[in-house]
């Protein structure tokens, strides 16, 4: 114990550095520059399944040179069932980025564990404010039209990308309707657990009596909502954490957008709790020919709201099993009274 | 009654963070201590009142499930399967489970979130 606590501090500061150079070396190497100095390393908040680090670099020689504000993203230690890994979001941020998505740009991915210890990318940091609290609060009596309009329609661009895609050919296209996939994915999930919920089977019931028949396929981005884009004084600056992109209706990603749970402090702005529904829709519609009725936004709402409910366990469970002991995880879990409730009011005997 | 109870125990240990130690704080840990004071009151609500809530919620569920079972959990499981083998599809049987859920809801939220009520 003696020898280790007079040797560790020492050992420590020389792997840090260690680490420090190796990854000074990767983006040496990647944007060709002479000389690398990585001023400042901070790790950004937010992100409960990802580490995000800002790196401030003085870049010399090379396409890149001069001061540079980028991003690297790492897999955390414990990840949600549904999430993708790093290789698997950078090839979608690629995809997104080249589609007209407003992204942060990525850069490049480094497979090779020697040099960060985990899989990590590096993108362009992008400023703006992403606290869904802070921009619901600030969203003015008529909520931010221009906002609004802005996120329907870089949706809409996202949802131009339909299958199949080689780039994206690790993500699995449903055989079937996608609504009665989810039920049957979230059913499956339910058997799991020691205890049940008849509200979430309520819910879920109510979701596949009322299944749309037809829909089509797209990408989806699958955490569309507040809290998940950067925004500034000119709008829409970004829209960040991909992990959870795959092929489904484009209603599903409305749908999360515009959930009773994903308002904030703003419950009456419809549009994530920052701007109005015709706005957000408008903004749609500019981009993308496809007509949403309010039966199918109603739908996606319904199953947005037990989707959050499905993740609010799964988080809970991410603490109780010791995977990843957090407090924030653990009253994740006690939302789901709350989510019980916008379902069950959803579904009852005055819902449209 | 002269010893304090788990949830009166809770309730000024909260008081005392939130009054005392948060002021003294640095900014960043504002918000980990305000989620140590919502997991303090939560626990504190549920102390209170987890037993009638649960005595209520195995009523309610005995009404819907037409029997009463051992338990709570497993009065929960035999209603989860008979919804989802759609034994309460029907409009009015619909209604009245729908109506029976959000009284349970209703009292889970009083512990969990009270001003989420809505």
């Amino acid at each position: 114990m003696s020898s280790s606590s007079t040797t560790c501090p020492a050992g420590d500061a020389l792997a840090v550095s260690a680490d420090e150079q190796r990854l000074v070396d990767f983006i040496r190497e990647q944007a060709t520059a002479t000389r690398v100095v990585m001023q400042t390393r901070k790790r950004l908040s937010g992100g409960a399944i990802q580490e995000n680090w800002l790196l401030e670099l003085l870049i010399e020689g090379g396409p890149w040179a001069g001061a540079r504000r980028w991003v690297l993203r790492s897999d955390a230690l414990s990840a949600l069932p549904a999430s993708l890994d790093r290789t698997q979001e950078f090839a979608v941020l690629q995809v997104a980025y080249q589609a007209g998505v407003k992204v942060p740009r990525p850069l490049w991915l480094c497979r090779d564990t020697q040099i960060h210890g985990r899989v990590f990318f590096l993108m362009e940091y992008v400023p703006g404010a992403a606290a869904g609290r802070l921009l619901s609060a600030g969203a003015g009596a008529q909520g931010q039209a221009r906002l609004a309009e802005q996120l329907g329609a870089n949706l809409a661009r996202l949802h131009q990308i339909r299958p199949p895609s080689a780039a994206l050919d690790f993500l699995p296209v449903p055989q079937r309707s996608p609504a009665l996939a989810t039920v049957d994915a979230y059913r499956r999930y339910l058997d799991t657990l020691d205890d049940a919920y008849p509200a979430l089977e309520w819910g879920l019931r109510w979701c596949e009596l009322h299944a749309p028949r037809d829909s089509r396929l797209c990408l989806l981005h699958r955490d569309y909502r507040t809290g998940n884009y950067l925004a500034s004084e000119q709008g829409l600056e970004a829209v960040l954490d991909w992990e959870f992109t795959g092929w489904g209706d484009p209603c599903e990603d409305l749908g999360w957008f515009t959930a009773p749970c994903w308002r904030f402090t703003r419950p009456d702005l419809e549009a994530g709790g920052i701007g109005q529904l015709a706005d957000f829709l408008r903004g749609y519609h500019q981009v993308s020919p496809l007509w949403i009725e309010p039966h199918q936004l109603h739908y996606w709402q319904v199953m947005a709201t037990l989707r959050w409910a499905v993740i609010a366990l799964q988080q809970g469970q991410r603490h109780l099993s010791g995977e990843e002991p957090s407090l924030e995880l653990a009253l994740t879990a006690c939302l789901l009274p709350e989510l019980e409730l916008d379902i069950l009011n959803m579904t009852g005997a005055d819902a449209p | 009654m002269t010893q304090p109870h788990a949830h009166e125990l809770l309730e000024i240990a909260r008081q005392t963070l939130l009054e005392q130690v948060l002021p003294a704080l640095p900014g960043e840990l504002r918000y980990p201590t305000l989620m140590i004071a919502n997991a303090m009151a939560i626990a504190a609500r549920e102390n209170r009142l987890d037993a009638v809530v649960g005595l209520q919620e195995q009523a309610h569920l005995a009404a819907l499930n037409d029997t009463t079972a051992p338990s709570l959990q497993q009065a929960r499981s035999q209603l989860a399967r008979a919804i989802r083998q759609g034994r309460h599809d029907a409009p009015h049987s619909a209604h009245v489970l729908v109506e029976t859920l959000r009284h349970v809801t209703l009292d889970r939220l009083a512990i969990s979130n009270p001003k989420a009520v809505r």
